[in-house]
């Protein structure tokens, strides 16, 4: 008997130990990623009581350790493989192929990076500013098309391969150890200090240097600088620093008390907390958005600092990013709502 | 064709066959308040090489038909998802039945 800790399920008299209901928690987590979200925490409850079902009869009256729960996961199948049985509606890319999906991406994506870069480097000895902001444009235009190529092509197998268990030899083989870490939902503590630390900086930054946020061009007359933030967004940065202090702040329990780490009460604060500042953040991406990016950065500087390529589209770039951030921050609202809202234990 | 391939096809063919009738096997067994790993076994135990990983989705597909109800129930050793009959459930039972002793009577005259 390995582990000391052992709690029961539900008041049942099965003993389940730490680890074993760790790892069954990694297998439902992993699971639940792929499940419908309207029906994810009915169907991963019933998962888990079926595991616990079978534990009881294979081992009645005996306390469920990390090996005996593995093999039952391990006869349960690939998470992934699992969830799909559940879903009634066809999927673009399916579990099957999404594996080869995310390695086709993921090697066309690194080798078109790396080719672009070294024949970019290779074309011209030196290169300005505005030439290496027009390159990363250039190749992030070329990523976006290498992506949406290969995903049209995996929708189009999707619906064309008829056997794909078969055809993909991948996904039928997994490792348990590959299941999600449930401490990744939190960071660890050395992340934390740092997250601190790089938060101090930020707010120093914005508080005492503002004024010398900018660009600096060395040319033949020695360095110049460029102011890049506008008055009126000087005046907002107060916003940022109460942000960044805010952030660090709702960090700093784990640091006091790390036992609340893996707790329920524990993933829940953490939850709620990043959900308030991504409300934060929500509302100041609004305003910005709202002003328009003349009232954040002084665009004719850019244009003196020798960014000229990049200048007529600067304002798309800039509400680009913005709505882009916005979404991500959007989305990870919407799944940190998900995570908090069925969180029903009976 | 070899025995190793005509018993492969046949365990195929026969999955199919059971396949058809998985539907009417679990609404008759849910005329009585049933979890899933409790059908599960019971199915078993009749003759249907069941596994969990069809059963519990099929349960659901059942469900989101409008055939079977389902609720948590809290007070047994621990809490397990129970699924029984409704009444549009019992309804396509009989009409499945009766469709399914016409099929019977026809396939035995074929097989005369």
């Amino acid at each position: 008997m390995a582990e000391t800790g052992r709690h029961s399920q539900g008041g049942t008299k099965m003993n389940i130990t730490k680890k074993a209901d760790e790892l069954l928690q990694r297998y439902l987590a992993a699971a639940g990623k792929s499940l419908p979200i309207k029906k994810r925490a009915d169907i991963t409850r019933e998962i888990e009581s079926l595991v616990l079902d079978i534990c009881e009869e294979r081992w009645p009256e005996i306390e469920i350790d990390q090996q005996k729960m593995e093999s039952v996961l391990v006869e349960l199948g690939k998470p992934s493989i699992l969830a799909a049985k559940y879903k009634t509606e066809a999927q673009l890319i399916g579990p099957e192929l999404m594996p080869i999906f995310k390695l086709v991406l993921m090697i066309v994506c690194t080798v078109t990076a790396v080719v672009s870069l070294i024949s970019f480097f290779l074309g011209a000895a030196t290169h300005t500013a505005g030439e290496i902001a027009a390159y990363f444009m250039e190749l992030f235009s070329s990523l976006f098309s290498a992506v949406g190529f290969i995903f049209v092509i995996f929708v189009i197998n999707e619906r064309i391969i008829p056997n794909k268990k078969e055809f993909n030899p991948i996904d039928t083989a997994w490792n348990i150890k590959d299941l999600p870490d449930l401490k990744e939902k939190i960071p660890s503590k050395a992340e934390i200090i740092a997250g601190i630390i790089f938060s101090v900086i930020g707010v120093i930054v914005l508080n005492v240097f503002a004024d010398r946020i900018g660009i600096y061009n060395y040319g033949p007359e020695g360095m110049r600088f460029f102011p890049v933030l506008t008055p009126e967004m000087l005046r907002l940065l107060p916003l940022f620093s109460l942000r960044i202090a805010i952030g660090a702040m709702t960090l700093l329990p784990f640091i006091i008390n790390r036992s609340i780490e893996l707790s329920r009460s524990g993933s829940y604060y953490y939850n709620i907390s990043q959900m308030g500042l991504s409300l934060f953040d929500i509302g100041i991406l609004i305003l910005i958005l709202k002003r328009g990016i003349n009232s954040v950065l002084l665009v004719e500087n850019f244009r003196e600092a020798g960014l000229e390529l990049i200048f007529p589209l600067a304002g798309n770039v800039f509400t680009g990013v913005l709505v882009l951030i916005l979404g991500l921050t959007l989305f990870g609202l919407a799944k940190r709502t998900l995570v908090i809202l069925p969180k029903r234990h009976v | 064709m070899d025995t190793e391939k005509h018993t492969g096809m046949l365990k195929k063919n026969i999955q199919e066959m059971w396949r058809g009738t998985l539907l009417m096997a679990v609404l008759a067994l849910l005329s009585e308040r049933k979890y899933g790993y409790q059908l599960l076994k019971e199915m078993n135990g009749s003759g249907f090489a069941l596994t969990q990983d069809t059963l519990y989705p099929l349960l659901r597909r059942i469900e989101d038909q409008g055939l079977l109800r389902s609720e948590w129930i809290i007070d047994t050793s621990r809490p397990r998802k129970y699924y029984s009959i409704n009444e549009n459930g019992v309804k396509m039972l009989s009409s499945l039945k009766e469709e399914w002793l016409k099929q019977a009577d026809t396939l035995r005259e074929v097989l005369k």
